[in-house]
């Protein structure tokens, strides 16, 4: 990830507690992809995800002396994590609200056409993307976290389970029922599925 | 199409296996079995699709920096975000305290005035009777016991049966409610006996020593709250009070800024 010209997560880290915000900066550049996108699929929602990706980063900054080492993207996608978790209840609270499930009015869309890809090949992308959206957001927030971390951005169990802090038997099991749900509900859309990939056994 | 193999012994390795996850001895040994168990490769297969097609997801680019500004880290960070006030805990605590309240103004005012007491008997159809001195003895020598009007149901359902005894100054037996039973002594100095409570036994269970004159089948002890404007009540009920006041007004500030914070 990083190559010899730029300096180590720990480095930044270190500066960063040293109170440089140009370090943390630094950070912010190199895991706001991660951050930003682990936002979006957890909460399904571009804008609400832009604002926790943003209190996740303010957060870090604040916790910066608290943290004791490891994996510095790990230990962003937790913080990015919770604050979804805490947009989510705020959201539940003030009830159904307007998400990626939807149709957006504006027919804006997370997943951004390809311009190289031609229109049949980007509309099944989307309803793949879409469904496969739809099916995530319909696991417990911890399974949907799991399965994210994983397939998305392939973290390994351990590394899954730092972030999560949960155990990496917890993580297994997460990983495991979130995919089991996931397989009933993408097997009962053939016709989306099976167009592009055979997911029977 | 089938995407999972019920009771298959080795389900939970799949996934761990097509993650990579498992250590090279188990790997070794699952693949060993793999090659003689065509239900285990089709579910690798399988757990191996689904996986790539959710990482076939689009990552999609940041839709600006995140970058922290001077001014974003000089504003103070919200207070309650660190440590969520456990709400449902105030909310417990309000409700327990206006309860408590009810219950200690019931019990508070009921031996305080003499001339506004009564005791009567409602059965399920709403109808109100005053019990007379020939069906409590005790009430024969109170003075003015008006008939109890029908304005406090829902009191009705908070008093406890012991509430309208004390002032039979006898027995009673199967009050019909399955509330607490209340002490006398604390019910009233004035009682004369004993006060039994039917618990756990409906209204319908109401013995016919406590029912009006044509014991209606299915009677509940009842009193009036209509009478508990008395004057001067215990101590004891204004700090209770005072307590559930503050109790909802707290909660209602927090849920004020709850709301507003949201």
């Amino acid at each position: 990830m990083t190559d010899a010209l730029e300096p180590s997560d720990e480095h930044l880290v270190s500066l960063s507690k040293d109170g440089s915000l140009d370090a943390f900066n630094s950070l912010v550049d190199r895991y706001q992809g991660p951050v930003y996108n682990l936002c979006l699929r957890l909460i399904a929602d571009p804008g609400a995800a832009e604002d926790a990706a943003q209190e996740a980063f303010l957060s870090a900054f604040r916790a910066i002396n608290r943290f004791e080492g490891g994996n510095v993207r790990s230990w962003l996608l937790r913080i990015a994590a919770n604050q979804s978790k805490d947009e989510l209840r705020r959201r539940a609270r003030r009830g159904p609200q307007e998400s990626l499930s939807a149709p957006r009015p504006d027919g804006q869309s997370i997943d951004l056409p390809d311009p190289a890809e031609n229109q049949q090949a980007y509309v099944e992308r989307m309803a793949v993307g879409f469904e496969i959206q739809q099916a995530l957001l319909s696991l417990p927030f911890e399974q949907r976290q799991a399965v994210i971390l994983s397939d998305l951005h392939g973290l390994h169990y351990e590394e899954i389970a730092t972030s999560t802090g949960a155990s990496v038997g917890t993580v297994k099991s997460r990983i495991h029922r979130g995919r089991e749900r996931l397989r009933v509900m993408i097997s009962a859309q053939p016709e989306l599925f099976g167009r592009s990939r055979r997911l029977d056994g | 199409m089938r995407l999972t193999l019920p009771g298959h012994r080795h389900r939970h390795l799949i996934d761990a296996f097509v993650d990579g996850e498992l250590a090279p001895a188990s790997a070794a040994r699952f693949e060993a079995h793999m090659a003689g168990c065509p239900r285990c490769r089709a579910s690798v297969e399988a757990a191996s699709e689904l996986k790539q097609t959710f990482a076939s997801l689009t990552t999609v680019p940041v839709p600006r920096s995140f970058r922290l500004s001077a001014g974003m880290i000089a504003a103070p960070a919200p207070p309650l975000a660190a440590t969520p006030i456990p709400l449902v805990l105030v909310r417990v605590a309000a409700a327990a305290s206006v309860a408590a309240f009810a219950f200690a103004a019931t019990l508070g005012l009921a031996p305080g005035r003499d001339g506004d007491r009564s005791t009567a008997f409602r059965d399920e159809a709403g109808t109100l009777e005053s019990a007379s001195a020939k069906d409590a003895p005790g009430m024969a020598e109170i003075s003015g016991a008006a008939p109890l009007t029908d304005s406090s149901a829902n009191d009705a359902e908070l008093t406890p049966p012991g509430i309208a005894s004390p002032l039979n100054g006898g027995d009673v037996a199967g009050a019909g409610m399955a509330t607490s039973v209340v002490p006398v002594s604390t019910a009233s100095p004035r009682t004369g006996g004993d006060v039994h409570s039917a618990g756990g036994a409906g209204p319908a269970s109401a013995s016919p020593a406590a029912a009006p004159e044509p014991a209606a089948p299915s009677s509940a002890l009842s009193r009036s709250g209509s009478e508990s404007t008395g004057d001067g009540g215990p101590p004891r009920v204004v700090v209770l009070g005072l307590i559930a006041l503050a109790a909802v007004a707290i909660l209602s500030i927090l849920e004020f800024r709850r709301r507003g914070t949201s």
